[in-house]
Order: structure tokens, then sequence, then C-alpha cells
């Protein structure tokens, strides 16, 4: 098994770039909130998908507990929020840049551990609060200097509700979900034939699988079920945020796309997603998660992303090194300590870092010291 | 605000990838493009060249200039997957043992085959069931372990490339899983179907982090390849 390690170079980056993302964070009022390492796993297991719970590494305290390793900041924080901020007044806004773990599979190996830097807004209904963190994302995106980023919109809501209408079983439901997610007409077709589903919900389910989603689909559903009430909303829901983006010039950056629909379980509404063209892999997505914080205390809605940081990594500095970079010491750096004077030596480099100059100790031998490296 | 740049147009003009795999599925892939009225000449994979820009027979009907890989099929993912190449063709066996994340958004008629257990002429099923050790060749080593794990079956996998017909004659295995297209290779090395457990097709794939521009480009390409059929 290959853990991740990472030498100067790419570290400073890394810093650099959650560093960025925090402040523009600050920049939006959200306060940097730290999720504990260890989690009682038996109360995480009831919230997240079987196979994420799969995923994540567990170990047993001194009395028998089952713990787990932080493996997804969002959970963690609702806990949190039910146990032991409800009270606090809402809407409350958080932000964090931590690193979690989980088996998950990348190109080029096994890996484990990953950050997540995020925000939550609890205690906010509604579109304003959605639009909100998309924003924060693509302001974040932006001053990292991410190239054609571009953001997805769906409503898991609507997919939901087409799951209710044609009263799919368990199983078929993860095969349906999978074909839809691959957007795969052929599949979702095959699937809706086993289940014998009624035209308009096979109608419905292959709408969400076009490339090009966009108005098209929204009125193609809308047609499809001209007196659902529910459906109805969720496509006026984000017709409504869609046209917010266009008028604030974000036209461009994002594509309502209804297949949106494998993201993590527990969202229930709007969700995105966001990447870099021909990068492989997204650098990260959010959504509204309204019965997380209710699976652990009193029912609060919630919408939040996160984005991981190794993407943006990749993205923003493919050729970073992973070897230990020289040092950038400024001219003048250099203290030398004599061994037969060490405290004058040591109140000299003391000195020269009290006034705030990078100092970097060189012992005297015989011999003249080595120049730096260049 | 900076927040709204444009996007840049450095890659407005760029063609797309289309990853084939090399042999027999890249004739009929050019034959369905071609009835779908996008006129890719024949003689392309004839060259030795391995990148080939067909741009001036596409920009016509598609609206965006293409290139075309040809890979190993067994690659074809891997580039799809990496955004190397935007679109690829590849057979759902392939991507099962790749556990590829790729968008299929299109299903093409040619190539679906059965994917079979077969064993020794005379084997009778229900005995090769009940064998507590069975050893089983195939190519499709995922799909294998995951089809008799979800029967509680213990079995051997014995991974080969090709070929895996000769296993059981050998005596090396008991069964094999493989692809069945007419069954002829099955019976001149004396072997026969005992279950047919799964199906693979030929699709069409794309990368997951596309912009609106390449996704409406592959849904017009997939407009075109519906049509093709519908008019032989």
């Amino acid at each position: 098994m290959s853990l991740n390690t990472s030498l100067s170079q790419e570290v400073g980056l890394r810093r650099k770039v959650a560093q960025t993302a925090l402040e523009i964070f600050a920049g939006w009022s959200y306060q940097e909130i730290d999720v504990p390492l260890l989690d009682h796993f038996d109360q995480l297991r009831e919230v997240i998908d079987p196979n994420d719970a799969n995923r994540t590494f567990r170990l047993i305290d001194r009395e028998g507990n089952l713990l787990v390793l932080r493996s997804d900041v969002t959970p963690a924080i609702a806990r949190i929020y039910a146990h032991q901020l409800q009270g606090v007044p809402v809407p409350l806004r958080v932000c964090y840049a931590n690193k979690i773990v989980r088996l998950q599979r990348s190109f080029t190996r096994e890996q484990f551990e990953n950050y997540q830097i995020g925000v939550e807004m609890i205690g906010a209904s509604g579109l304003a609060a959605e639009l909100e963190v998309i924003l924060v994302c693509l302001e974040v995106l932006s001053a990292l200097g991410v190239r054609d980023f571009q953001v997805n919109v769906g409503h898991v809501g609507i997919y939901r509700r087409l799951l209710a209408l044609s009263a799919v079983p368990t199983d078929p439901r993860r095969e349906l979900t999978r074909a839809i997610a691959n957007r795969d007409p052929a599949e979702v077709r095959a699937v809706a034939h086993r289940l014998g589903l009624r035209d308009n919900l096979t109608a419905s389910f292959l709408a969400l699988t076009r490339m090009a989603g966009g108005e098209r689909q929204l009125a193609e559903l809308e047609r499809l079920h001209p007196h659902d009430a529910e459906l109805q909303r969720a496509c006026q829901h984000l017709r409504e945020g869609a046209a917010v983006l266009e008028a604030l010039g974000a036209a461009d950056r994002f594509q309502i796309d209804l297949g949106l629909i494998d993201g993590p379980v527990y969202y229930t509404g709007l969700d995105f997603r966001v990447f870099a063209e021909g990068v492989g892999r997204a650098l990260g997505g959010g959504g509204r998660y309204d019965d997380l914080i209710g699976s652990f205390g009193a029912p609060t809605p919630a919408v939040g992303f996160a984005l991981k940081l190794d993407a943006l990594m990749n993205v923003l500095y493919p050729h970073a090194s992973a070897e230990l970079s020289e040092l950038d010491v400024p001219a003048g750096a250099a203290v030398r300590i004599d061994p037969n004077a060490l405290a004058p030596s040591f109140q000299a480099a003391l000195d020269r870092r009290r006034s705030g100059a990078v100092t970097r100790l060189v012992v005297r031998s015989g011999r003249a010291p080595k120049p730096l490296p260049r | 605000m900076r927040l709204f740049l444009k996007p840049t147009n450095t890659s407005a003009d760029r063609p797309l990838r289309l990853a084939l795999p090399k042999g027999r599925l890249t004739d009929r892939t050019l034959d369905a493009l071609r009835a779908a009225g996008i006129p890719v000449p024949a003689d392309l994979v004839h060259s030795r060249k391995l990148i080939h820009d067909v741009s001036a027979y596409t920009r016509g009907p598609l609206g965006v200039g293409l290139e075309i890989l040809l890979l190993k099929n067994t690659d074809v993912p891997v580039y799809v997957e990496h955004g190397v190449a935007e679109l690829g063709v590849a057979g759902t066996d392939v991507l099962y043992e790749a556990q590829a994340e790729v968008f299929r958004p299109y299903t093409f008629d040619f190539g679906s085959c059965d994917i079979a257990v077969a064993a020794p002429r005379g084997t009778e099923a229900s005995t090769l069931r009940l064998r507590p050790w069975l050893r089983v060749a195939t190519k499709y080593r995922r799909f294998a372990r995951d089809f008799f794990a979800a029967r509680s079956m213990t079995v051997e996998i014995i991974p080969l490339s090709g070929s895996v017909e000769l296993a059981p004659a050998l005596g090396m295995a008991d069964a094999i899983l493989d692809l069945v297209e007419t069954g002829k290779t099955l019976e001149e090395n004396g072997l026969e179907i005992m279950e047919v457990v799964g199906q693979t097709h030929v699709k069409l794939i794309a990368n997951h982090t596309i912009s609106t521009r390449t996704r409406r480009a592959i849904e017009r390409l997939v407009e075109l390849l519906d049509a093709g059929r519908e008019t032989p």
C-alpha cells in the first residue's frame, strides 16, 4: 500500500491553495470549524452510502467502540451542529480545510488521503442559499486561476420524485442510478423494460441521460408530468437559479444537467459538480442536504460544497515537483556559528530573527563555509 | 470582477479526439459513422499512423473537428477517463474490467455478444456448480470474480489473455468464462456452453469533464448515429 507523501514544493503550493480558499470563505463571512479526526462509526453508518462506509478506515477504542477516521466532512459537521451548536443564530456559515482518509480509486494508485476544502451553510433553505455557495465556489476557482472550469447543476429531488412515482425496488434502483449517471440510454431502457415501467416514466428517466441538458431537459420533464406539482416546482427552481446565474454573467460557466444524481446519498435537492475541461475527474461538488442534520437531531436545512485539493493541484500545478526543492534563501541570510563561542553567535542570530530577517545558521568549521546552493 | 471572465477560447476550435480499438471494431465504427453521414475515409486504418485528423469530414455534419486515435482495446477507457480523448468506443466487457467511470451515450448495434461459462462437452451444469474448488480460466478476471462471488461459489480464477479455450483441454481449468460470438471456437475445442451469464455491448464512451460545447457535439453525433441506424 502506498501512502501519499509530498515534499517541500508541493506542500507549499497546497497550503497556498487552501489558504486562498479559506480567505475567500472568510470574505463571504464563513467561520472556520475544526472537525474531529475520529468519530463514532455507528451514527455515521446510518447516513452514508454502504459503499462509502466500506471505504472508510475503522478502529476500536479501549472500551470496544468502533471509531472511524474522518472520511467525509459534511456528515461530521451535521453531527456537530445537531449535538453542540443547536441554538446558535442561523444561518450558520462554516468552512474548513481538512484532511480526510478513505479508500478511493485514482488513476495511478489506490489513494487513501485527500484534502477537502469547503463550506456548509446551515439553517438556510431556498434558492438564495444555494446560489450563495455556488458563487463562493466559482470565486475560489477563479481566484486560483483554474482555466476553463465549469459548474453543472442538477436536482436530485427530480430523480427521487420519479423513483417514487415508479416504485422501483432497491436493487434495480441502484442499477437505474448507475445507468443514468453513466448517461447510458440503452441501459436505462433495459432496466425500465425489466421493471415494466410506464412509458412516460421510462421517457422521463431517459430524459435525465441527455448529454446536453439545459432548458430542453426541464421542458421535456414538465411536458411528461404536467400535473405533478413537486416535479414542476423542482424544474422551476432550477430554471430560476439558472436565470440568476445568467443575469450575473456566468452563462458560460454552468449547465443544467439533471443526470447529476450520483453525489452523496444525503443530498436532497439542488446539487452541482465543478470540473475543468479535460482533466478527467471532478474538482468537487456540492448540494442541498435537508435531511442529514435531522438524522442526528432537530431537522435543519443545509447546503454546502467541497473541493478536492488533490484534483485542484493536478489542474493548477501538473508539474509540481515532488522532490525536495531548493530553499529560496536571500543573500546575506547566513549567520556563522562559531563552535567556540556559541552564545555570541546565537545572539547574532536572535538579533537578526528579531528584526524579522530570514536566517540560516551555518556552523563554522575550520574552512570557509560552503556557498549556499543556488 | 474576475469571477465572470469568459472561458479562454484556446480549446474552442480544437478537434475532439475519438479513441478507437484497433481491429474489427474500428472498421465497424467507421462504417457506422459513414452511415450517419460523416464521410470518414475507409482506408484510414490501412496506414501505420496511429492518429488521423478527419476534421475535414466532420466539421460539416458535427460542427467540430475530430481526430481518431487507434489504440489497444483495453487502453481506450484509460485515454478517455484521463481526458486525453473526449470520446472512445469500447465494449462493456472492457469497461467492466477497467471499472471505467465514463459516460456511455450510445450503444452500437454491432459487437454485442454473450458472456458464457463453458465446459468440456458432456459436463453436467449441476455437477459443475457443486465442485468444491472450481477452476475457471478467463480473460475477464473482475467479472468472473464478481459473478462467482455473487453466487457464493469458491472459484479459482485462472487469468489468461487469449486462447482461453485451450485451458480445459489441457486440464488447467474445469471451465472457462468468455465471450461467445458464434460458438464455433468452443465447438472445435470440445467445449459447450453451460450457462450464459451476461452480455457485452459496444458503447460510445465520453469523458466526464467535458464542456457544454463538447456535450452538444456528442449529442449531435448520437442523433446522427441513431438516424444512420434507422436508414441502413
